[in-house]
């Protein structure tokens, strides 16, 4: 087999990321028919992934992302941290918080109970294993054989049972009867299957459902506990205090934290890509089936885009507008995270955000937990996940938090106490 | 590129390659008033309002496009707008 290629410039990978012959689909074991992955969003290629693509894009549309933060979130935040007391994983607080609106998303019923989310959290935890394969230390057997596992429960008690109600709504709808007919992705999919718009099966949706549920909740958790470990010198001792009660008392500071967070600790480092014909990528000749490895993590440390200080964690950087301050952190091109201003909120830059500014879920999770002043358990402290070879994933967080919060809420501006 | 592939609105010289856009709505957020989503089709469609949109964000609309789908005449003035 041919070496990959590796690219590590910001602009060759941007190229790399637009290029019509660069597939995700990536090989045979990993993601065609028979396993986890197989025809989910994020390994189609062509038509094919711009079609469901065009279908799913509703999903989140700007009503449904201020539903989510203005609506919706602000509660379940506060709910989960006094449930929470003084101790908490913030692996696990941050992923089932994100569970409940992934789950809502996808059009999967549950009766919000902890028992409920705590099983949907496990289910996330071997899906985001099987969606990482390619990264896994050691053998993957087990970690598809676990996906395969939790696939099957999951179709048999979440499921199958929540697409049985949507089909009665949709049913009821047919015959004129007034129904409201969720908005999410088992109904859209299947108001696109009944109308003969889309190939998507049943075993499909299961695969796509699954896909929403951790690419909306483990990878939040993750960049949660990241930007708690910048603020709180995880490994460094160099607690930057300061950073942390203003992240706790303006939630647009929040949201540089949780920007600046992911340039340095993407949550996919390293991206790759097959060519699918032989090609010119950023002035390199692939062959077909020649891997492409993007550096992400080198790529969002180039100095001449994010300036001198590219290596350390400075929420107040400057750069250009044309730049995003996350990086390449959510992909760029048609493959883009497509839940990226969920959890990241709209880009910002300088000057004041625009009324309707939205700050992201991970922005609100930070801006909570930083006001209620977390501390490192000396006894217990926070424990990378050494499953995958990422080098940005947790698997458990533990903090001691002070409840009530400590901090308001003053905007943006300045903190308040 | 194919004259069939372009949506284009005559009077901004705004564009927005269908085979390219997947409807992520993000020209519908920057530069609202220019760009609606069909949500039949799942494409952005130029809309009449773009002649009031300033060249800065259209631009931007095109910067921020995941899939680069939007072109903007650099020539297009809104109306009452000096090269």
């Amino acid at each position: 087999m041919t070496e990959p290629i590796v690219l590590d410039h910001y602009h060759d990978i941007k190229e790399a990321l637009y290029h019509p012959d660069l597939s995700r689909g990536l090989d045979d074991r990993s993601y065609k028919e028979g396993n986890p992955r197989a025809e989910v969003l994020s390994v189609l290629h062509g038509d094919p992934h711009k079609q469901r693509r065009r279908l799913e894009n509703k999903l989140f549309r700007r009503d449904a992302l201020v539903e989510y933060e203005h609506e919706l979130f602000p509660g379940l935040v506060d709910n989960h941290l006094e449930g929470a007391g003084r101790k908490a994983d913030l692996f696990r607080l941050g992923g089932e918080l994100s569970v409940v609106l992934a789950a809502r998303r996808a059009g999967i019923d549950h009766d919000g109970g902890t028992e409920q989310l705590a099983e949907l959290w496990r289910a996330v935890l071997a899906l985001a294993q099987a969606a990482a394969v390619l990264d896994v230390v050691g053998d993957t057997e087990p970690v598809l054989a676990a996906a395969y596992r939790v696939l099957g429960e999951f179709d048999e008690q979440y499921v199958t049972p929540s697409r049985r109600r949507r089909e009665d709504l949709l049913d009821a709808a047919a015959r004129g009867t007034a129904v409201d007919v969720p908005d999410d992705l088992l109904t859209v999919a299947l108001q696109a299957m009944r109308a003969g718009r889309t190939d998507l099966d049943h075993n499909v949706l299961v695969r796509e459902a699954g896909l929403y549920l951790h690419g909306g909740s483990h990878t939040s958790a993750q960049t949660l506990c990241n930007v708690l470990s910048l603020l709180l010198g995880v490994g460094v001792n160099n607690s930057r205090p300061d950073l942390l009660d203003a992240a706790g008392s303006d939630i647009g500071f929040a949201q540089r934290c949780v920007h600046e967070t992911l340039r340095l600790r993407p949550t996919t480092p390293g991206i790759k890509r097959v060519a699918v014909h032989d090609a010119v990528v950023a002035g390199r000749r692939v062959v077909k089936d020649q891997r492409v490895v993007l550096d992400i993590a080198t790529a969002n440390r180039d100095p001449d885009l994010f300036g001198e200080t590219a290596d350390t964690f400075d929420p107040h950087r400057r750069i250009e507008p044309e730049v995003p301050l996350w990086g390449l952190s959510f992909g760029a091109g048609p493959h883009i995270c497509i839940g990226r201003s969920v959890a990241g909120g709209f880009p910002l830059h300088h000057g004041e955000p625009d009324d309707g500014h939205l700050h992201g879920l991970v922005a609100r999770m930070v801006q909570a937990i930083a006001a209620r002043r977390p501390a490192l358990v000396e006894s217990d402290p926070p424990m990378l996940d050494k499953r995958t070879d990422r080098g940005t994933r947790w698997a458990r967080f533990p903090v001691r938090l002070q409840t009530p919060a400590v901090l308001t809420v003053h905007g943006p501006g300045g903190p308040g106490v | 590129m194919a004259l069939e592939d372009r949506v284009s609105d005559p009077t901004r010289g705004v564009t927005v390659e269908e085979t390219r856009c997947v409807g992520s709505g993000e020209c519908t957020r920057v530069a609202p008033g220019a760009f609606t989503i069909d949500e039949e089709r799942g494409l952005a469609v130029v809309v009449e309002g773009v002649s009031a949109i300033p060249l800065d964000r259209l631009q931007r609309a095109a910067r921020e496009c995941p899939t680069g789908a939007i072109r903007v005449d650099s020539t297009s003035r809104p109306a009452g707008e000096s090269p």
